[in-house]
């Protein structure tokens, strides 16, 4: 069973701590490159954090480690006090695709996380019943039975959020989730995804590209510098909750935001 | 709805209209050129006065396929007893090649000390024409269905094993990050990722290997049986019944056809979500 609320992880601890985290890939031809470089990064239960940067960046290879899907050889990395040392439970990704399996429906795809790696049966029942909330949630409850194919891109893109979500996990870690979405479609799932945070209470940590997206949901905006990824400027966005597509871009901050943002980026790229 | 969904909207229904009118137009043209074809085969029979040892006409080859169709299922004489025959003993070896075929593709493509192991001899195995290898298995399995079975789970064996390999290593890399993400057990992303994401590939696999199962129990049954469509082409050939080894080959072209229509209608079922199913 998970332990919700624990004292020490709300006490000023944060969920996620990097310190000194770095990457070195070996290219084909045996290359070394450095891919991320030095970051350090607290996030406290709750945030929802964006992180942008020029691309390869090494923002996908820092979600790869928090993810526990790469090693993380160089520095320290921790969630909830523990080092990270592979996929845990309590972290669900979502991809740059949806990635959904094409041979199963969706609520079959969305179940996924309860049936492999170890879950319990016992729970399965508990999960499910998780999962049909958040279907509804999500506005998808009505196409469980359909097949992934059978569904658009945004519709697609809400199950893999469902699917993170199925294991009631503490974080989620979003790799540019909305990138393949026309722009109605993201504005869209930016208002849903951050109604799901809201009611759930999830840490969020989510990659983009996009500066109007990261400054429209997060409280928190890493900008990184390019390769080696080092963290160029931490930006606490202090914009009102609930935000609305209408009144936030709106707000005076906003633009303020917008243009320094961009000027860091212009700057690190 | 914008003008050009509107648009796309009104193009849909002719176009289908249009493909299905196509669709018998295909139809009609294939029956007339096979009617030309006929035709021109009778014309140069008659014209050369070519004896019917040699090239029959397809009256004579219609008579003969009728005189063989037309009699009772038990009958020694038909092809119904050489043909079932043949089809049990490809089937028999269909399905060990198939099974074989799959399990160590998978094994090759999930360890990569066994494919270091074996594909040297896959490779080798490979570029020989299996065919040559039949003489050998009458030896080993004798003039009885052991060859016949043999030789057409041998054949069957290569391009399912070939497939399976190729579709396994072809998983989408982020589905196995997925499966990874959630912990999954390596069986368990063998099951739910490895295997339906190589199911086309195995289809395409399994769809050469039934056509070449049927190949290899004719050719095994060539070399010596007891029974089978091999041997009824035989015996007509000994003596000079052109006509019926004609025939005996529009039954055999026939049942190729049904097989293969049969592997597709299943690779449908199965592998729904698939473009190749689909269509």
């Amino acid at each position: 069973m998970r332990v919700t609320g624990a004292a020490p992880v709300g006490a000023g601890v944060p969920l996620i701590r990097a310190r000194g985290v770095g990457r070195i890939y070996s290219t084909v031809s045996g290359e070394p490159v450095c891919a991320l470089d030095g970051v350090d990064l607290d996030i406290r239960q709750g945030e929802f954090v964006c992180v942008l940067g020029p691309s390869g960046c090494g923002k996908s290879t820092f979600l790869r480690l928090l993810a526990g899907l790469d090693p993380c050889d160089i520095g320290e990395l921790s969630l909830a006090g523990n080092p990270v040392r592979g996929p845990s439970s309590e972290v669900g990704v979502v991809f740059q695709s949806a990635n959904l399996l094409p041979w199963f429906n969706i609520f079959r795809n969305v179940t996924l996380p309860l049936r492999v790696g170890g879950a319990e049966a016992a729970a399965l029942a508990a999960g499910e019943a998780r999962v049909r909330s958040l279907l509804a949630t999500a506005g998808i409850a009505d196409v469980e039975n359909k097949y992934p194919y059978e569904l658009s891109g945004g519709m697609q893109q809400r199950a893999a959020i469902v699917r993170a979500l199925a294991r009631d996990p503490k974080v989620l870690l979003m790799d540019e989730p909305f990138g393949a979405l026309d722009a109605m479609t993201r504005d869209r799932l930016n208002v849903e995804l951050l109604r799901i945070w809201q009611a759930s209470g999830k840490t969020v940590l989510l990659i983009t590209h996009s500066i109007s997206e990261s400054v429209f949901l997060a409280d928190r905006i890493i900008v990184m510098s390019g390769r080696p990824g080092r963290v160029l400027r931490d930006i606490a966005v202090t914009l009102p909750r609930p935000r609305t597509l209408e009144d936030t871009p709106a707000h005076p901050d906003y633009p303020r935001l917008m243009t320094e943002i961009r000027g860091l980026l212009q700057e690190a790229a | 709805m914008s003008a050009l969904e509107k648009t796309v909207a009104a193009q849909v229904e002719p176009v289908l209209c249009v493909n299905h009118r196509r669709g018998w137009r295909r139809v009609g043209l294939n029956l007339a050129m096979f009617a030309a074809l006929l035709l021109l085969w009778f014309v140069v029979v008659k014209t050369f006065k070519v004896p019917s040892y040699i090239l029959p006409t397809p009256a004579e080859v219609f008579n003969a396929l009728w005189a063989g169709l037309a009699v009772s299922p038990a009958d020694k004489t038909g092809f119904y007893m050489p043909m079932w025959g043949t089809m049990s003993n490809a089937a028999a070896g269909f399905a060990i090649g198939a099974i074989a075929g799959v399990l160590i593709g998978s094994m090759m493509a999930e360890f990569r000390a066994i494919e270091t192991l074996v594909m040297p001899y896959v490779f080798a195995l490979q570029s020989l024409p299996k065919v040559a290898i039949a003489p050998l298995i009458v030896i080993w399995f004798g003039f009885g269905d052991g060859s016949k079975v043999a030789m057409s789970a041998l054949l069957t064996f290569f391009p399912v094993l070939v497939n399976t390999f190729t579709g396994m290593r072809a998983t989408e890399p982020e589905r196995i990050d997925l499966m990874r993400a959630m912990s999954a057990s390596r069986m368990e992303t063998y099951f739910l990722v490895k295997l339906p994401s190589a199911a086309p590939f195995i289809f395409a696999g399994l769809d050469m290997g039934v056509v070449y199962a049927l190949l290899g129990a004719i050719v095994a049954e060539f070399l010596g049986a007891q029974r089978g469509m091999g041997v009824a082409i035989a015996q007509m050939q000994s003596v000079s019944d052109v006509a019926g080894v004609f025939a005996a080959l529009v039954v055999l072209g026939a049942a190729g056809i049904l097989l293969h229509m049969m592997m597709t209608a299943f690779e449908r079922s199965v592998v729904h979500w698939s473009d190749r199913g689909r269509k």
